[in-house]
């Protein structure tokens, strides 16, 4: 990183201002929270977006519409075993290995706040080993509500009037548009949701424009989803009711890494939840739920004639007994997943049960210390899984927090079979070597957070926090990409690697400063590293920066008017599996990822008593070269602009 | 570093230093959008550079809104300007700027008012449809343009104003454009209706 910007970044950020620390920033679960209003005062028009808001978390992205994660070092972009909830209530969104925020039925203006789970956790009646997003929904008290929104977006780089000359150069990609409707009700006993939403993102940048375009035949490439989602809560005495029920359809141009490129398809998600909880005296009660969750995607018009046609369905079912005393609470529960997966439309998908037994204990030694514990049986496919989760935390009256979270999981093989069910299922064209992937019994994952933090002075909140990951017999993908002159698109070569012990870790740090009611700063920075392991483990942890820093600086007056201006220092990337598509293309692609700067700014105002919010935001305003993938597109500095309407009924 | 990052690093601290002036000098109005100032201005584009190489530009207008906002002041408006091209079949094209502004203004003499504002918006470009086929007839980009000048009040309400702007267009090759403006404005009070949407 250049040092004369690192100083202008320290400079300005600590000479301007100080301020009031915030409330704690962490919920009851122990994530870490990210505000609604927050996440609307950064400018984020889309839900899929809010994955780059989340500091601890790395991600990277083709088309900048889909994003795969790791989250705080619990995972490599390989493997996206995190997971996305709704109120507390998963929802498997993972599609072939890959998770895309996107396809969730819930509108950005219903969320109260996510919830960032960055170590390994137990939920309602599922783990979440590699992280979870949690959203979590407003609620209506004694009232309804109805909003509507629109935004759209443009990249600069345009020719401009200079098409008609010498000095011509191609279109730029045009950026989309979300359209979005909501209605939130809620009276004594009864409450709920409705949101539809449309989205449209054109994955047209010059880097996916040529095969993107090919493999698409006679249409302009664009993805457009459509999501329909509801909630209903019912409550009656001892009883609550909560049912969820949700539909996407996503047409997609779907980057498979095994198969090196996007490929035209649909992706569609239903799902139901249905939630019971009966509470038989205070402090003691009992959880009952069912989920179905159907997952797949749809043979799209493409001119390799490749057919996409895959289809997850999941159901699920459990109790959970809860209790708690004055200084006990504890829950434990089992639940059976029954898992179709692989279904071609041939009757010949893979099917699979797994019973998970679970038990949670949290016991207050004293105001200040507690100790907690979380464990779990996996069983199925003739396999036996283990999970524990230890949880010690300290806090002093003063505010001053330590917490340590340590895990230790062996997981079944079976969660971990998304990606050799395929080729097993009709997807030769993957041609995946995976005999040392499906002998390998040695997998297990240590986990160690440890977090402290507190009040340095009045208006200043510090947290430090550093994580250990070590995995053992964990399976990788060799991939070695290779370049297609023909149609400017890429090929793979995949075999699968077993890797005996490797291991990484880093530091971070956040800062949060308020000096009045008006002016906010948030500085915050990772620091992370491959600590063990071979080469080909080191060298596929490269695609992670080891440095990331970012900065936010908010301006608000009396809440109708908000200037936000956010700053993210991305250090350097290498993606190895791309060095002989780098040979092959000379200066077009390139295995090593440069780091880079980016800049936001967006300014919110709201009128008509905050009947109508408007946004305005401009991305990478230093328009610096940003990209986050080998092969993805380049984000120019762009614009977007946001009309939405709320009013109460 | 490059000079194009320098350049936008002292840009930015410019208008955060002067925001951050503003916001401790001055006391939030009591009544933000309580009146409303309509001015109309001739404008020319008196630079020259490699666009001025292929078209010729012809005197423009511009239209615009300002209004007292929580702090500075807040405008919205439009600028037309015609462009011919200096070689056929080279099409003339007509840009339509369409911003939003905000900007700051203080008093200098008893009638005599400075004002300074950044605005940013779309920059429509609309080619003549005789030499271009119709999906490539509007183009349109974003464009950042500085604006400042002086008002001379010649009643409470109406003031005859000389500005200057700085535009640039965010095409692949930068549109870099220079206007001399000279204009009338009014001042209004807002009406009731329009302060209950805006408030």
């Amino acid at each position: 990183m250049n040092l004369r910007l690192q100083s202008i970044f320290i400079i300005f950020f600590v000479i301007v201002i100080g301020l009031k620390a915030r409330e704690s920033p962490y919920g009851p679960t122990g994530g870490r929270i990210i505000t609604g209003q927050e996440i609307r005062e950064a400018g984020i028009t889309r839900l899929g977006d809010l994955i780059q808001i989340i500091e601890e978390w790395d991600s990277a992205s083709l088309d900048g519409y889909n994003w795969i994660v790791s989250p705080s070092g619990l995972d490599h972009f390989q493997h996206q075993r995190w997971q996305a909830a709704v109120d507390g209530r998963v929802i498997d969104i993972n599609l072939m290995g890959i998770n895309s925020l996107a396809r969730l039925p819930v509108n950005l203006n219903q969320i109260d706040y996510i919830e960032i789970i960055s170590e390994p956790y137990l939920g309602e009646g599922f783990w979440a080993e590699g992280g979870l997003l949690n959203i979590v929904t407003r609620k209506a008290d004694s009232c309804s509500r109805i909003s509507m929104s629109l935004s759209a977006g443009n990249e600069t780089g345009d020719p401009g009037p200079y098409r008609y000359t010498d000095l011509a150069s191609p279109n730029v990609d045009r950026i989309g548009w979300t359209g979005g409707a909501d209605y939130v009700f809620g009276r004594e006993n009864i409450g709920g949701r409705l949101a539809v939403r449309e989205e449209v993102n054109y994955p047209t940048d010059q880097n996916l424009y040529f095969r993107n375009g090919r493999i698409a035949g006679n249409y302009y490439p664009r993805q457009d989803l459509i999501a329909l989602g509801g909630r209903l809560y019912l409550g009656r005495g001892n009883d609550a009711t909560r049912i969820m029920v949700g539909h996407s359809r996503l047409d997609d141009f779907f980057f498979l890494p095994e198969f090196g490129r996007e490929v035209p398809t649909r992706l569609n998600l239903y799902y139901l939840d249905i939630h019971h909880v009966r509470k038989f005296r205070e402090g003691l009660s009992l959880g009952l739920f069912l989920a179905y969750n159907d997952n797949g995607t749809l043979k799209a018009s493409n001119t390799l004639d490749l057919d996409f046609k895959w289809r997850t369905r999941r159901w699920r079912g459990g109790l959970e007994i809860q209790g708690s005393g004055e200084k006990l609470k504890g829950k434990a529960g089992l639940v059976f997943t029954k898992d179709n997966r692989g279904d071609r439309g041939d009757g010949n998908g893979g099917e699979l049960i797994i019973a998970d037994l679970y038990t949670d204990w949290k016991y207050r030694f004293s105001e200040a210390f507690s100790q907690g514990f979380s464990f779990g049986l996996s069983m199925g496919d003739s396999d036996n899984g283990l999970k524990f989760i230890g949880r010690t935390s300290w806090q002093n009256r003063t505010g001053y927090f330590m917490r340590l979270v340590g895990s230790y999981v062996t997981p079944l093989w079976a969660e971990e079979n998304r990606l050799w069910y395929w080729s097993r299922n009709g997807f030769d064209f993957l041609n995946m070597d995976d005999s040392p992937f499906l002998h390998n019994d040695k997998r297990r994952r240590n986990t160690i957070d440890l977090t402290a933090g507190g009040p340095l002075a009045n208006n200043l909140e510090f947290e430090i926090a550093g994580f250990y990951r070590n995995f053992r017999g964990e399976f990788y993908q060799n991939r070695v990409y290779y370049f297609i002159a023909d149609d400017s698109s890429f090929g793979a070569d995949i075999s699968f690697l077993t890797i005996d012990k490797g291991s990484f870790g880093g530091v971070r740090m956040r800062l949060d400063w308020r000096l009045n009611s008006k002016l906010g700063l948030g500085l915050s920075g990772n620091r992370q590293e491959v600590l063990g392991g071979d080469s080909f483990y080191r060298a596929t942890w490269r695609n992670i920066p080891e440095t990331e820093l970012k900065g936010r600086l908010c301006w608000r007056t009396n809440d109708n008017f908000v200037l936000n201006l956010s700053a993210t220092y991305l250090g350097d990337r290498y993606w190895r599996e791309y060095l002989r598509v780098e040979e092959a293309t000379g200066d077009r692609f390139h295995a090593g990822l440069n780091d880079f700067w980016n800049i936001d700014l967006t300014a919110q105002i709201y009128f008509w008593s905050k009947k109508i919010r408007t946004v305005l935001a401009f991305k990478n305003i230093l328009n610096s070269d940003i990209q986050y993938h080998p092969i993805g597109a380049e984000f120019d500095l762009s614009y977007f602009a946001l009309l939405e309407f709320t009013t109460a009924l | 570093m490059s000079a194009r990052i320098k350049t936008t690093i002292i840009g930015a601290f410019f208008w955060v230093g002067l925001f951050l002036y503003e916001t401790g000098q001055t006391k939030e109005p009591d009544c933000p959008f309580d009146s409303l100032r309509v001015a109309v201005n001739y404008i020319n584009n008196f630079n020259r550079n490699i666009h001025h190489d292929f078209w010729k530009p012809e005197a423009g207008l511009e239209t615009g809104l300002a209004t007292d906002f929580y702090s500075g002041i807040l405008e919205i408006g439009g600028t037309w300007v015609k462009y011919s091209a200096r070689q056929k079949p080279r099409p003339d094209y007509q840009s339509l700027f369409l911003f939003v502004g905000w900007g700051l203004e203080k008093k200098i003499m008893t009638k005599l008012r400075g004002n300074l504002s950044l605005r940013v918006g779309d920059h429509l470009m609309i080619f003549d449809d005789d030499f271009v086929e119709p999906e490539g007839r509007v183009e349109s980009e974003l464009a950042v343009e500085l604006a400042g000048g002086v008002s001379l009040y010649l009643s409470r309400q109406t003031a005859l104003e000389i500005s200057g702007r700085y535009c640039r267009v965010y095409t692949r090759h930068r549109l870099e454009l220079a206007f001399f403006g000279l204009g009338i404005s009014r001042s209004l009070a807002a009406p009731g209706w329009l302060k209950g949407i805006l408030r």
